[in-house]
């Protein structure tokens, strides 16, 4: 499995905890105070609760249900309320996934492949993110034929106002996928985000207005 | 003081409940049965409002029905500059576009997730495609309002009375099954509630 866009860094705000959805896999992605960034499985191994309605506390995320906290990084069980005194198996641990930072996008891949990330620009801005109700390779086509040029099977550019525009789709579910856009430029941002943005929402109206 | 008609469950009564603890005001907690007892469709509570709906907030002779007016009064009677913007009109029209975008949420959000919790009639197909469009937008405003360093529903450094009529529909909207992985700035939005000082929690719903 190959590293896929999850999130931008912007959106890992600080105490904030992060839910993404990558090839069917619920993930919570969170950022420590150090600035460590974790993708765990968003299931607490105590009872299954989603780790994404947990507490980032900075150094551990603490689970809503018993209050199990999981330590940044090694995600291994460090504190149960209801046992204060009692040893913790080491095997007891938040399921970790590769995680990698790159170009203000937060990239997950759900395998031990380090398989290399897609060439990025080095001073590229995020986009804000947007989500389509169609499977990724649905959006590949649309982007494909509507001239778009192709960098790789979910990877595509064109030029908009006066800058090179990236969108990487992140294969949500089956149904669903998330273009993250990257616009290689360093100049004021702020114009050419809000023109993404109603492009991108118009386009996805064209998209999911078809069957 | 105050008297609080509502029902623990309600999401517009908790918009209630939350401004007064934020507020910092004391009043009386006058429960009425929602669900299944269905007590304010009884004759007893129409006497008091006609619009049979909750919370209705009583202060002295003062009837209240809708969350709307509700938190304008609170505001404008108890909140003081920060809560009501009384010389900035281009601010209290946004906060009144605000208070009808928690009507709508209340409409399709709401209305789904307490059709679904308590068997009532509705389209809730077209529920949450409603909710979903009005999701969307909030989260491109609340994007753009992070880029901005904006913080809130309405532009300014304070949260305004619109965030407070949003929020019980938002942060509820899961139990009616309207999931909000798609709207992250949604989500650090209702981080950012849940820090205010002061906030309080109902049933469904954690602090911070």
């Amino acid at each position: 499995m190959s590293y896929h866009p999850v999130a931008s860094s912007r959106d890992l705000a600080g105490r904030h905890v992060f839910q993404a959805c990558l090839l069917g896999q619920d993930i919570a992605l969170w950022r420590a105070d150090d600035g460590t960034v974790n993708a765990w499985e968003n299931r607490c191994p105590h009872r299954g609760v989603r780790l994404s309605l947990g507490v980032n506390l900075g150094d551990r995320l603490m689970c809503r249900y018993h209050g199990w906290r999981y330590d940044s990084g090694s995600g291994a069980c460090s504190h149960i309320p209801a046992h204060p005194e009692g040893p913790i198996p080491a095997t007891l641990c938040a399921r970790r996934f590769p995680v990698i930072e790159a170009g203000g996008l937060v990239f997950v891949a759900l395998g031990d492949d380090t398989a290399a990330l897609p060439t990025l620009p080095e001073t590229a801005i995020p986009l804000r993110a947007l989500p389509v109700g169609r499977p990724a390779e649905a959006i590949a086509a649309a982007l494909a034929g509507a001239g778009l040029a192709a960098a790789g099977p979910l990877h595509f550019a064109e030029t908009q106002g006066g800058a090179t525009v990236h969108l990487l789709i992140q294969p949500a579910s089956g149904t669903t996928c998330v273009i993250h856009g990257l616009a290689d430029m360093s100049a004021e941002a702020l114009p050419l985000q809000r023109h993404m943005s109603r492009l991108m929402e118009s386009r996805r109206r064209a998209w999911e207005a078809r069957p | 003081m105050i008297a609080l008609h509502d029902y623990d469950l309600s999401a517009e009564g908790y918009a209630v409940r939350l401004f007064l603890a934020l507020l910092g005001l004391d009043y009386r907690l006058l429960p009425v049965e929602f669900y299944p007892a269905r007590e304010h469709e009884g004759e007893e509570f129409r006497a008091l409002s006609p619009m049979a709906s909750l919370p209705v907030l009583v202060d002295g002779d003062l009837v209240l029905t809708e969350v709307a007016g509700i938190l304008s009064y609170l505001a404008a009677r108890h909140g003081g500059a920060d809560w009501y913007p009384a010389g900035d009109a281009a601010q209290l029209g946004r906060i009144g576009d605000g208070l009808a975008l928690s009507a709508r949420l209340a409409a399709t959000a709401g209305a789904v997730r307490l059709a679904d919790g308590m068997m009532l009639p509705l389209d809730g197909a077209a529920a949450r495609a409603e909710a979903k469009r009005l999701l969307r937008v909030i989260d491109e405003r609340l994007w753009f309002g992070e880029a901005a360093g904006d913080d809130w529903l309405c532009p300014g450094p304070r949260p305004s009375i619109a965030d407070i009529a949003c929020f019980p529909h938002i942060v509820l909207a899961e139990e009616g099954d309207i999931p909000l992985i798609d709207y992250p700035a949604i989500r650090r939005w209702l981080d950012r509630v849940r820090r205010l000082p002061g906030f309080v929690v109902m049933p469904g719903v954690f602090g911070a």
